[in-house]
């Protein structure tokens, strides 16, 4: 489960093949190699790849029914048969941990995916159509950047009702425009160069220079951007589980299991242990692994001199910022 | 004196933008809000003379652009409706809220702000040092701490097992400590990350370079000259922080109990309550662009190039 190489082979097949200029991103020695030499990526990559395999592994892993309601061993300690003791149900608190990794992983999974798509589609529109498009792609982010992400997803989901699909359906919503400010940026500094006039004077049409030359080159930003997204993401989903928004019980779903270990926090603290260690480590992982890219991928040399000039210096700050470690909080912040 | 009024001409369509947010969302609400309100009044199912009597009274037979333009005066005037939930105007209740949501987020930010001027500043100026990497690792650690998870973790153990302060709920000073630590770790963490990477650009420049070439000292330079300039950007990023704040009241009121708006709108959202989820949003749209502005405008009060730069743009 490593998020940075499907984009990573994109680039490498993609770039090469007509203009030179296009491949910087791609022509830095193998991605993988670079990043091996960067510690606190590796131990990222490490705990993520970890996490994600004890989710797809999690039958083998445990023998015990998730969701296997048994009064009889209510809140029993860590034991060799419940390495992690049982829940006020008397279901294995280790086996839930384990599905629930399912759940809140995937969906998280797919709240990037909805965000990266929306907003790198959107982003590069409006930065290579410019005009009216852009003016209009360009005011709603304004609009939604006015109001925190979260409490933006908070009230979608409120509005569409409770369930894991509307918490993702809201998160997708209320995140999208700060990634389609960022692409957008590095579209507008990348559309005014060379290459892409020349793709232009032997004939590509815009959705080929869209998609073959810009692309690739917007693709940096994009894949540290996501990498951080997938930790705020997951944070995002397990909050608003956390307040009742999300899976419907049985479900396991580590919000959700943190919030019932709230309930039951002085007379079982392993309810609450766990599920809030595994959602930490699991951003831990995110951010690390996503602060380790953005050093070898640096899309700081993708932007420049994108925004306004009055404001430039914060702008700039900004979108460092956004790489940098901002993005690493919940879900919402950073992005202003 | 320009940029002051074209910044505050900026914050119309911000305002505007949100007051359409919060329409739309009432609006995008699944059911009839005319029947839900005659619900919540009645205790019973409305009959359909009822519901089109209760349409025409709440103005919902007209066309939705004169709705809009309605609701959007009457919040511009502070009329933000009445709550199904307690029958009491929902801005009066919202203001009320707001105060206790304050006394968290006031001591928080300066908190934040105490811990990472100096933890940022020193990263950066023993950089790569032990004291760096540790502070790094400890910054990000804090940056992926679910807020949840950490309040959850400080009851257990200050309240349930210290006994040093109460578990929940709004009391004497004991009780605010909690609540202010959980929600000042996040932008602590942020904030000395940001002043770390601020203070290490600032230091590159060929203006300390200068400084230091002319005999000042380390210590001077980095008072006089680096802070000073590193500042700038630190605060608009703290400002942006505060509005989130906001936000982060949601989940750590939650836990806390804490009858502040973080409180309020998860009540509202429980309830199916959509004027006080209109309100809340509202409110917060209001908070972020005021506090945005203000970042602004020290922002100019503090960097003279960028009065200067809107002025000559004219």
């Amino acid at each position: 489960m490593n998020p940075s190489a499907p984009p990573t082979e994109v680039i490498t097949a993609e770039a090469h093949v007509l203009v030179p200029e296009a491949s910087r991103v791609a022509s830095r020695p193998g991605l993988l190699r670079v990043m091996a030499r960067d510690r606190t990526a590796m131990v990222g990559l490490v705990i993520v790849s970890t996490l994600s395999l004890a989710a797809v592994l999690a039958p083998l892993l445990s023998s015990h029914d998730p969701n296997a309601v048994d009064v009889a061993r209510r809140f029993l300690p860590p034991s060799s048969e419940f390495p992690l003791g049982t829940d006020h149900l008397g279901r294995d608190v280790f086996a839930r941990l384990l599905f629930g990794a399912r759940v809140s992983i995937s969906s998280a999974l797919v709240a990037t995916a909805g965000i990266t798509a929306v907003g790198v589609l959107l982003g590069m529109v409006a930065g290579y159509l410019g005009g009216v498009v852009d003016t209009a792609i360009s005011r709603v982010v304004d609009i939604m950047l006015a109001l925190p992400t979260l409490l933006t997803a908070l009230a979608v989901t409120a509005i569409l009702g409770p369930g894991l699909d509307n918490v993702v359906v809201g998160i997708v919503i209320a995140a999208w425009p700060s990634y389609c400010r960022i692409v957008r940026g590095a579209v507008l500094a990348e559309r005014e160069k060379d290459y892409v006039e020349a793709a232009r004077a032997a004939g590509a049409s815009s959705t080929r220079i869209l998609r073959r030359h810009l692309l690739p080159n917007v693709v940096g930003p994009v894949v540290v951007m996501t990498t951080l997204e997938l930790g705020i993401t997951l944070l995002a989903i397990s909050a608003l589980s956390f307040l009742g928004l999300g899976v419907t019980p049985p479900t396991a779903e580590w919000g959700a299991m943190l919030s019932e270990g709230r309930t039951y926090l002085a007379r079982a603290s392993n309810m609450m242990l766990f599920p809030g260690a595994a959602i930490f480590l699991m951003v831990l992982g995110f951010n690390l692994l996503g602060d380790g890219l953005r050093d070898v991928l640096d899309p700081r040399t993708v932007h420049g001199a994108a925004w306004a000039a009055p404001r430039r210096r914060a702008r700039r700050r900004r979108w460092h910022d956004v790489t940098g470690g901002d993005q690493a909080l919940s879900p919402g912040q950073g992005r202003d | 004196m320009a940029y002051v009024v074209r910044r505050l001409l900026l914050v119309i369509p911000t305002l505007l933008g949100v007051s359409f947010l919060a329409f739309a969302l009432a609006n995008l609400a699944p059911g009839d809000p005319a029947e839900q309100y005659l619900r919540r009044v009645l205790d019973r199912v409305p009959t359909p003379e009822e519901i089109t009597e209760a349409r025409h009274d709440l103005g919902l037979d007209r066309p939705l652009v004169v709705q809009f333009a309605r609701w959007t005066l009457d919040a511009a005037q502070g009329e933000l409706g009445t709550s199904y939930a307690s029958r009491r105007p929902v801005a009066d209740e919202v203001v009320e809220r707001a105060r206790y949501s304050l006394e968290l987020a006031v001591p928080a930010g300066l908190l934040a702000l105490l811990v990472a001027l100096p933890v940022g500043t020193i990263c950066a100026l023993y950089r790569s040092r032990p004291t760096d990497q540790l502070v790094r690792v400890t910054a990000l650690a804090g940056a992926s701490m679910p807020s949840f998870w950490l309040g959850l973790l400080l009851i257990l153990l200050f309240a349930v097992h210290l006994s040093l302060v109460p578990v929940a709920g709004r009391g004497g000073p004991g009780s605010f400590v909690l609540p202010v630590v959980t929600l000042a770790l996040e932008p602590a963490a942020l904030l000395s990350r940001f002043t770390r990477s601020t203070m290490l650009e600032t230091l590159g420049e060929d203006y300390i370079r200068t400084a230091r070439a002319k005999g000042l000292s380390r210590r001077l330079v980095v008072e006089r000259h680096a802070l000073r300039n590193a500042l700038i950007p630190v605060i608009t990023y703290f400002g942006t922080r505060l509005g989130h704040l906001v936000t982060s009241a949601v989940i750590v009121e939650t836990i806390f109990v804490w009858p502040g708006i973080g409180k309020l709108t998860v009540d509202a959202i429980a309830t199916r309550d959509f004027p006080m989820l209109q309100g809340v949003v509202v409110f917060a749209g209001l908070t972020f662009a005021i506090v945005n502005l203000l970042v602004d405008l020290s922002y100019a009060a503090i960097d003279p190039r960028i009065r200067l730069a809107t002025e000559s743009h004219r």
